[in-house]
């Protein structure tokens, strides 16, 4: 069965096909092909899912080497049900490819495809001095995008993980990179200065994990850190703290979030869409990593090992990420930057409930990462539409002439904000609800309510307020019907895409609440996997 | 030797942090490459370090633990890659936006509205002078 690695080969075979050289009149062929390859995708991670329901976790060994001695992938509810979410990103994604800003007027109708079939050969010819510009290679980017995101979710070992890291993160530059405007390569090189100091962070902190436990399997590692009293271990708790570090600035949390708002604001709208992934990403490795070492299984007993450092660390910086992004969102010159804050602010909120450090907060955290995700992802679409609707205005919060499909997008901002603010019907509503709950009776649970309650209120007043100005303080009467600013089929589809998986969200909490209790097991016992093949691998004794 | 390893990693990684720490793309990007030096090293010394024991079976009486070479390895490409890549983004920057500095220019570091008020005060001098020339001519 090699279902494990599927997630991860699917998208680099059609990344690879997609470098070939081809003509520029193929480019409709490689649109289909790419969609082709997004919607295979979903359904393998769908696959996934339910083959975990129904077998368990899956435990790869690359090459078929013996166990301990291979690299593993691990394929459980928890993995598979991040691929699913980020599977369907990836297809609302590639659905609503949309037109640069600046670059309508020269004749782009799509990034990634062409709005209208017939006018695509006279774009071809028009496209030929903006190569830079507008690279049918992007597709493959996209690709390999997403095997890196897929493979840092799969894999069970940290140097692969860093590795998938790297992959990501250089895709991730190229793509943000694609496009001339002055501020978005500024805001790249910010973001791959930061990202490059990152991995060697990461490095750092692999090698004195390494050093301390012989290993660096995560299964084995749960298992090493429990065998050992951490007292006596300095260097193994500096690993662990130095990795918390780089995930949390993956995470983008205080005081490594800086990068965050410029790169997301600046990046066309439709990556920042996929993006809202990439945040989750460096939570998901801190559940895996540290989740997985430091949570009890069991209520009763207590934390196996506890580090009253670290969770202070996550306490104080989810403070402090919540609190700057609430004046940041107040202070946010356009609804992108809105977004942007609203992301560091759920962040943080998730920082403070990992930090009570009790098995009952991950289903709560887990649900409200879903949630999170899918509504970061369905504004950032949105507010593409917007710039693509309101020219030279773009997406700022100020007056400007009436938006060409007023009523349609008004209404879906405003179903989004609802959800992104937490106020019912919609599942922002039952997620903060059931984060709240979920810190009941710990010792930071005033502070917690506090902070994620100040901070709704603050973003129902930011975003009440950019709403207003964008929909409703337009200048004058003028509203021109400009018929080529109309969201296209695809972008349509994209957005309906994540507002359904939003509505099912709350429609189907049930089976979404059963997916996080099952898949917070998965992070506190670890070390007992149910498949059988040797997960409990010895620890491997170190020589000195 | 311990100690002249440990020296030399953290001479390495003192000069890759104050480069780091520079407005300049170029010297942020020579900290990078010192501090991904001295990091490999770092890596390679987590396998612990001894002399005359080969990585290999059979080759030598002692061995040392092959894992952190191959992970080195590994590390050296992909950091050379990424290096390679932001210093081709920070040409393009530097072609872009017409200075290496990480926040675009000089001056932009932190008050864009000064500089707008800078232009309008050269805007206005700039049209009493002509003024002025209109008036003398």
């Amino acid at each position: 069965m090699h279902l494990p690695i599927l997630p991860i080969l699917w998208p680099m075979v059609f990344g690879l096909i997609l470098l070939l050289p081809m003509k520029a009149e193929r480019n409709l062929a490689r649109y289909w092909f790419a969609k082709i390859g997004v919607i295979g995708f979903l359904l393998i991670a769908i696959q996934s899912l339910v083959v975990t329901y129904q077998a368990g976790t899956l435990v790869y060994y690359l090459g078929n080497w013996p166990a301990g001695i291979a690299i593993s992938l691990k394929m459980d509810e928890l993995s598979a049900g991040f691929l699913v979410l980020f599977a369907i990103l990836a297809v609302a994604c590639q659905q609503s490819f949309l037109p640069l800003p600046g670059l309508r007027e020269k004749g782009v109708t799509g990034l990634f495809g062409f709005a209208k079939r017939q006018k695509a050969d006279e774009e071809v010819t028009e496209l030929k001095g903006h190569e830079d510009a507008w690279s049918p290679y992007l597709y493959s980017l996209y690709f390999f995008q997403l095997m890196g995101i897929s493979g840092a979710f799969l894999t069970s070992d940290i140097f692969n993980l860093f590795v998938f890291f790297e992959i990501l993160l250089i895709s991730s530059y190229a793509l943000l990179v694609s496009g001339t405007q002055r501020e978005r390569i500024q805001s790249v090189m910010h973001y791959v200065l930061i990202n490059l100091m990152g991995s060697a962070f990461f490095l750092i902190g692999l090698a004195l994990v390494y050093a301390s436990m012989g290993t660096l399997d995560m299964t084995s590692l749960v298992a090493a850190y429990h065998a050992t009293d951490l007292s006596d271990n300095p260097l193994g708790i500096t690993g662990l703290s130095i990795l918390l570090l780089v995930f949390m600035l993956k995470a983008g949390v205080f005081p490594l979030h800086f990068w965050l708002v410029r790169t997301y604001s600046n990046a066309f709208p439709v990556l920042a869409a996929l993006f809202a992934i990439m945040t989750k990403i460096g939570l998901y490795s801190i559940l895996r990593v540290h989740g997985s070492i430091l949570l009890p299984s069991t209520e009763e007993n207590g934390a196996l090992v506890s580090v009253p450092a670290l969770e202070w660390t996550l306490l104080l910086s989810g403070l402090a990420s919540i609190t700057i992004a609430s004046f940041g969102m107040l202070a946010s010159p356009s609804l992108r930057a809105l977004i942007a804050y609203s992301v560091i602010a759920s962040m943080g909120a998730l920082m403070m409930v990992i930090s009570t450090m009790k098995a009952s907060m991950l289903p709560a955290v887990l649900y409200y990462t879903l949630h999170t995700t899918l509504v970061t992802a369905a504004l950032f679409l949105l507010s593409a539409v917007i710039v693509q609707q309101r020219g030279q205005a773009q997406d700022r919060i100020v007056r400007s002439r009436a938006l060409p499909q007023h009523t349609t997008l008004m209404l879906l901002y405003f179903i989004m904000a609802l959800a992104v603010i937490g106020l019912p019907p919609l599942s922002g509503f039952l997620a903060k609800f059931y984060l709240l709950s979920s810190v009941m009776g710990s010792d930071s649970m005033t502070t917690i309510w506090l902070a994620v309650l100040l901070s709704s209120l603050i973003s129902l007043v930011a975003f009440s307020r950019a709403g207003s100005t964008l929909f409703l303080r337009h200048a004058g009467v003028e509203n021109r019907r400009d018929k080529d600013t109309h969201m296209t089929l695809g972008q349509r589809s994209g957005l309906s895409l994540l507002v359904i998986s939003l509505v099912g969200l709350v429609i189907f909490a049930a089976p979404a609440m059963n997916w996080s209790e099952r898949a917070s097991q998965r992070v506190t016992q670890i070390a007992s996997c149910d498949s059988g093949v040797s997960c409990q691998v010895e620890v491997s004794t170190h020589a000195r | 030797m311990e100690l002249i390893f440990s020296i030399a990693v953290g001479l390495m990684a003192g000069c890759g942090v104050f480069l780091m720490l520079r407005g300049h793309t170029f010297s942020i990007i020579m900290g990078i490459t010192l501090m991904s030096y001295a990091v490999n090293l770092f890596l390679f010394a987590s396998g612990g370090l001894a002399l005359n024991s080969a990585a290999v079976l059979g080759e030598s009486d002692s061995y040392s633990d092959p894992l952190p070479q191959a992970l080195v390895l590994t590390a050296i490409v992909i950091g050379f890659a990424m290096t390679a890549f932001a210093l081709i983004l920070a040409i393009k920057a530097r072609a872009d936006l017409g200075s290496d500095h990480v926040n675009g220019s000089e001056t932009n570091a932190q008050n864009s509205d000064q500089r707008s008020l800078d232009n309008k005060v050269a805007r206005r001098n700039d049209n009493s002078n002509n003024n002025q020339a209109k008036r003398t001519g």
